[in-house]
């Protein structure tokens, strides 16, 4: 029997319909539910009523679904708690898996193999709000996924997601009920589009995209919310650039309340008329139907699209970051990227005042004049002497994740503060930074965490010798570092950004004369040896120690030319730069000797 | 151990800190302006500098009415800010801070302008697409237009065509701009007018946007739109947009390269091809023929005649020219390109004598003296390398073979139209089956690295005029040598006889056969361009192909000539 994956590849897949209409058509009592106190509880007649739930499957199975999704919705102990169920999760999880392990394999032959999704709902908790704290809704997410693979389910469907932290959450622990049980299934994950265009907290769907897709998911898509008319612009997007199937189950239009109950208009046909668009004409791989769907619109589903091969996509997939809210792409034309960097206790006087006063206020709204400042990321930073660098960070991280709209990076060197501080990350973030200092410890410890929460990392070219000096050098652990992440560690190239890193010109110190020559170079050498990798760079340093106005002028010269030799982003504060064009032809040639190490000499005897 | 050694003589270093020892970047800037009242403006804007700007504007209005300082003045000042950004020498947010310090001079040139025309000419919904940010320009076209007595609903940024839509229903608009200045966003605007289509709406639509090209606009959106839809360069663009809305004279452009409106005018060499690409089909379905042609399938071939009598080569393999004059150069320059394309001298509003009039006493005469000084300080250095080759076609394939004639040297594949006429390339060469051999001719052309070079240098020195001037005259130079040797090759093939007698009828295909770049529609492989280095190896004339096979330096050219008598351009979609 072909797997789900295989038959991905062959033919569109058709989902089920919707699991609660069915349930309510059936005019289910509260005896049913298993008394007046789990009425509505869904997930527990699995125990109280297994023929009700049998009966949904058997009637989308007889319609013609490829896959039915298991009476798991709420089954974590999140939400069963509200029944005082909470400790039974597993359990519900594990029959409702079960019992439709049972009836597909009823209907399941070679020629039409039928497989089991494991609904994973999206709880009644929004993490970045508040509601709940990572770690815990990862572990009732590990605790479902569990029982869902235990009890037989072929895919796990990660589906109606409205906060993308509530998403990463359930990622976290699916993978790490993977682990346990050394074993994987496929994923989807899916996300609710409001009539309004966003996700409920706001999300674009393209900054959906960019957090997800470094997870490995098999599948990703949206369901729910509205019908297909107004999930089309959205479902273009995914389309057009997503690297993975795109997956859609549209409800059967925006339901109308007509005395008391809700009432979806979309026909059978309707929806087969525009799921064979989304299929044949944007590339659409997975269809299915959400609320209101019935056994009439899979059955006519199925026959519209069940026999189609998918459709191949051109696809522009852009290395990007992202905040809850938006996408930002790691290159722009003309470049750099720019990293604000006055949210840093290390860089400007009033973040470390604010800090010091705990004005968590004041601080975020410095980082929403990054944006005025046109920076198009926050590098956030709360390492500062003698004070809790974790808690300082969780304040921060939390207030930045839903008030600020540019992608995080976060600025730390333990391992832990990271940690923490991803879990409270909607978006794809960036780590800043890892080195070799202390040989491979560093990388082993944070490396690990970009692959389990989906972020990127920069790298500095530093090893056990210290911060590299020639350019050769500074590549040679370039390339290093990407061995173990990319080898070892499995990340991909897209999600390394290596920072060369200068030393100042401003001493004159023989040792560090070619200091900036070596770092343009080594920009040059590592697009061009590693080209999937991006290049970052903190700009100021090579001028410490000179005067402002000429920092200015040898900052923004030196800029300029790592940009030439490929850099594409640069940690620097717009007002330490300025556009060449503002400095005179001297200075600009000066600075530009300077930085070539153009002296001359005279040979005398010794 | 060597028992010499080096003293340092020079220090960058102590050079650069002797050269700003007394200079306080702050105090500097804030010296009080020289020049002209009109240089102080426009340099207020190139700087973003709006400390008491009140002063200048004020003077300047002394000579001016407000409206000629914005769109004269202040509007220059804008462009010079468009370019140093898109030359990557200036970053967003000091372009931002030009465009707030505009946004201040116009605030307060507004309070004296006259609004009499309280009835609107036309309504017009303009936004920044879906997913992305950037609102410069549309807030300029906003300003331009309002000023220009149009009611503009300014949607605002990130806006999806659900709102557009709904704004033109409400507020009853002529037509739609759209802006965006991500590349993505030109594929945003490309679904937007694919979601109006299904939707059976046909309102004029205006695009603009740094990643648009005119060509993009023309050659993709408008197939794909059932309405109307037009690529707008600047503000300026887009107020003439929408007064050919309003007085019903919305038309795309038809007819002969010479033989059109402004539109058409702005359309450098490179474009003009392309427009003429599309025109030749649509001249061919106009006259029918394209429905005979109808049944075409898979890569048959095209009904390009295959009887037709094939020249004799001067010489096989490749030669360089070394030196060409440049007053032979100069002759074949056309001027149209160069100056309403390059050098966006426009007629705009002046009455056609008037324009002329400028043209002969400005425009003409620094394009002579410029001509002069190109020649004395040797700043175009014109080569060319070019050869011919025996050829024969296969299919979709144009194979070139050695010397010998027989072993297959390398090929090209072209790609074919699959409606129309079913054209490819390859079927204005003589078959392999036809058992006869053709020939083909190659041609690379330089203007040399100091043209590159002296544009730097000038841009570098903040000399934007001089730098436009002498770059657009580098840039149509390329083109015009390319146009020579096209017709150096017609002449050693024996196949000039047919060409024009008017030489500005050359730069509309007035001769036999054709001459087509890498790039161009029919040939739009830029890949292709390492085989015809391959073929007359072009770093002999310090022509180098890049690793995104663009040509270096830039004021250089290459084409594949063909001298099939019915070879034209086409367009393949």
């Amino acid at each position: 029997m072909k797997s789900f994956l295989e038959v991905l590849k062959e033919k569109i897949i058709v989902f089920d319909g919707a699991t609660g209409t069915h349930l309510q058509g059936q005019n289910l009592t509260a005896d049913d539910f298993g008394g007046e106190y789990l009425n509505g509880c869904n997930e527990y007649l699995v125990i109280s009523k297994p023929s009700a739930v049998e009966l949904v499957h058997k009637d989308y199975l007889e319609a013609g679904a490829d896959v039915i999704e298991t009476d798991s919705f709420g089954s974590m102990s999140i939400v069963l708690a509200e029944y005082n169920l909470a400790d039974r999760a597993y359990e519900l999880s594990f029959k409702a898996a079960q019992i439709a392990k049972r009836v597909a394999n009823d209907f399941s032959t070679p020629d039409k193999p039928r497989f089991v999704a494991g609904s994973m709902g999206p709880t009644t908790k929004l993490p970045s709000l508040g509601h709940i704290k990572f770690k815990d809704m990862a572990k009732s997410y590990q605790e479902q996924a569990r029982g869902l693979v235990e009890g037989g389910a072929d895919v796990l469907c990660v589906e109606t997601c409205q906060d993308i932290l509530q998403t990463k959450a359930a990622l976290y622990g699916i993978v790490e009920c993977f682990e346990e049980a050394r074993r994987r299934v496929p994923i989807i994950t899916s996300v609710t589009v409001e009539a309004m265009g966003t996700l409920l907290l706001g999300t674009e769907i393209s900054a959906a995209l960019t957090s997800l897709e470094p997870y490995d998911v098999d599948v990703i898509g949206m369901n729910c919310a509205t019908g297909p008319a107004e999930m089309s612009e959205h479902v273009r997007v995914l389309c057009s650039s997503s690297p993975k199937p795109v997956f859609v189950m549209p409800n059967a239009g925006i339901p109308e309340n007509v005395g008391g109950h809700a009432h979806y208009k979309l026909t059978p046909a309707e929806l087969a008329q525009y799921m064979t668009h989304f299929v044949k004409d944007l590339g659409v791989s997975v269809v299915g139907g959400c609320c209101g769907t019935t056994k009439e619109h899979i059955r006519q589903l199925a026959n519209a699209v069940g026999g189609l091969a998918p459709k191949h996509r051109e696809i522009d997939f852009v290395p990007s970051a992202s905040s809850l809210y938006q996408t930002a792409s790691l290159s722009i034309n003309p470049p750099p990227v720019l990293i604000g960097e006055r949210t840093n206790a290390n860089g400007s006087k009033l973040f470390k005042d604010l800090l010091a006063k705990e004005d968590w206020e004041g601080i975020v709204a410095m980082g929403r004049d990054a944006v005025k400042d046109g920076a198009h990321m926050a590098d956030v930073c709360a390492a500062y002497v003698g004070r809790n660098e974790v808690q300082d960070m969780r304040e921060i991280i939390y207030r930045f994740n839903t008030q600020v709209q540019l992608p995080i990076v976060i600025d730390s060197t333990e391992a832990n503060v990271i940690e923490e501080s991803l879990q409270l990350i909607g978006g794809k973030a960036i780590i800043n930074s890892i080195n070799l200092e202390d040989g491979e410890k560093r990388i082993d410890d944070v490396v690990p965490l970009c692959k389990k929460y989906g972020a990127a990392v920069i790298a500095l070219t530093i090893d056990e010798q210290g911060m590299a000096k020639t350019a050769e050098k500074k590549l040679a652990i370039a390339k290093r570092i990407f061995d173990l992440c990319v080898n070892k560690y499995k990340m991909r190239p897209h999600d390394l950004i290596f920072d060369t890193l200068t030393f100042t010109l401003g001493s004159g110190d023989e040792e560090f004369r070619r200091a900036g020559m070596e770092t343009i170079e080594a920009i040059r050498l590592i697009k061009k040896e590693l080209p999937a990798v991006k290049t970052i760079l903190g700009v100021s340093n090579i001028s410490f120690g000179l005067s402002a106005h000429m920092r200015h002028v040898l900052n923004s010269v030196f800029l300029h030319y790592a940009i030439e030799a490929g850099l594409d982003m640069a940690i620097v504060h717009a007002s330490k730069i300025m556009p060449l064009y503002k400095i005179d032809e001297k200075g600009r040639e000066l600075a530009r000797q300077l930085i070539f190490d153009e002296r001359r000499y005279e040979e005398v005897a010794a | 151990m060597n028992n010499k050694t080096f003293k340092v003589t020079y220090d960058p270093l102590t050079e650069l800190m002797a050269y700003y020892a007394d200079k306080k970047g702050e105090k500097k800037e804030k010296a009080a302006r020289a020049g002209t009242v009109e240089e102080r403006l426009k340099n207020r804007i190139i700087d973003g500098d709006r400390v008491e700007m009140q002063a200048d504007l004020d003077e300047a209005m002394k000579k001016y009415q407000p409206l000629d300082i914005i769109n004269t003045i202040l509007l220059d000042g804008m462009k010079v800010v468009g370019e140093l950004f898109g030359s990557g020498q200036m970053q967003l947010p000091f372009v931002l801070q030009s465009a707030e310090t505009m946004k201040t001079a116009v605030a307060y040139l507004e309070k004296f302008m006259d609004k009499a025309d309280a009835t609107t000419k036309g309504v017009f919904i303009i936004a920044t697409v879906k997913g992305d940010v950037h609102d410069i320009g549309k807030n300029l076209v906003d300003i331009i237009l309002t000023n220009n007595g149009y009611k503009v609903v300014n949607l605002g940024i990130k806006c999806a065509v659900e709102t557009m839509l709904q704004a033109a229903k409400e507020n009853n608009a002529h037509a739609i701009g759209m802006s965006g200045l991500l590349v993505k966003s030109t594929l945003i605007m490309k679904e937007n007018l694919e979601v109006m289509n299904e939707q059976g709406i046909t309102i004029p639509v205006v695009l603009g946007g740094a990643a648009l090209t005119r060509r993009y606009v023309e050659q993709d959106m408008r197939t794909i739109y059932k309405g109307k839809v037009f690529y707008a360069n600047d503000a300026f663009d887009g107020l003439h947009f929408i007064e050919r809305v309003v007085t019903g004279k919305l038309e795309y452009p038809t007819g002969s390269a010479f033989d059109h409106d402004d539109e058409d005018d702005k359309l450098t060499g490179t474009e003009a091809k392309i427009a003429a690409a599309v025109r030749e089909d649509e001249r061919y379905k106009r006259e029918g023929k394209g429905e005979r042609e109808s049944g075409r399938v898979g890569d048959e071939r095209s009904n390009v005649s295959q009887n037709v009598a094939i020249p004799k080569a001067p010489f096989l393999g490749s030669k360089i020219i070394d030196e060409v004059p440049l007053d032979l150069v100069f002759q074949y320059v056309n001027e149209v390109a160069l100056i309403r394309g390059q050098w966006q001298v426009r007629k705009g509003k002046l009455k056609e004598d008037e324009y002329r009039k400028m043209l002969e006493e400005k425009v003409y005469p620094d394009l002579e003296q410029l001509k002069i000084k190109v020649k004395s300080e040797k700043l175009l250095q014109p080569k060319v390398v070019y050869g011919y080759f025996p050829c024969q076609s296969a299919g979709n394939d144009l194979i070139i073979y050695h010397d010998d004639m027989k072993s297959e040297r390398l090929r090209f594949t072209f790609p074919r139209q699959t409606d129309d006429r079913h054209l490819c390339l390859s079927d204005y060469f003589a078959s392999v089956d036809s058992g006869k051999m053709d020939v083909v001719a190659f041609h690379l052309v330089t203007m040399g690295k100091v043209a590159s070079e002296h544009s730097a240098k000038l841009f570098a020195a903040n000399n934007y005029k001089d730098y436009l001037y002498f770059h657009g005259l580098s840039v149509e130079s390329a083109e015009a040598l390319a146009e020579l040797w096209h017709k150096r090759i017609r002449e050693e093939l024996g196949i000039a006889g047919k060409d024009a007698k008017e030489l500005k009828r050359l730069f509309s295909q007035g001769y036999q056969g054709s001459r087509y770049s890498f790039g161009y529609p029919a040939c739009p492989n830029l890949e292709d361009q390492t085989k015809l280095f391959e073929l007359l190896d072009g770093e002999r004339i310090g022509v180098h192909l890049t690793e995104e096979f663009s040509l270096e330096p830039e004021q250089s050219t290459n084409a594949i000539i063909v001298h099939h008598p019915e070879a034209r351009y086409f367009n393949i979609k």
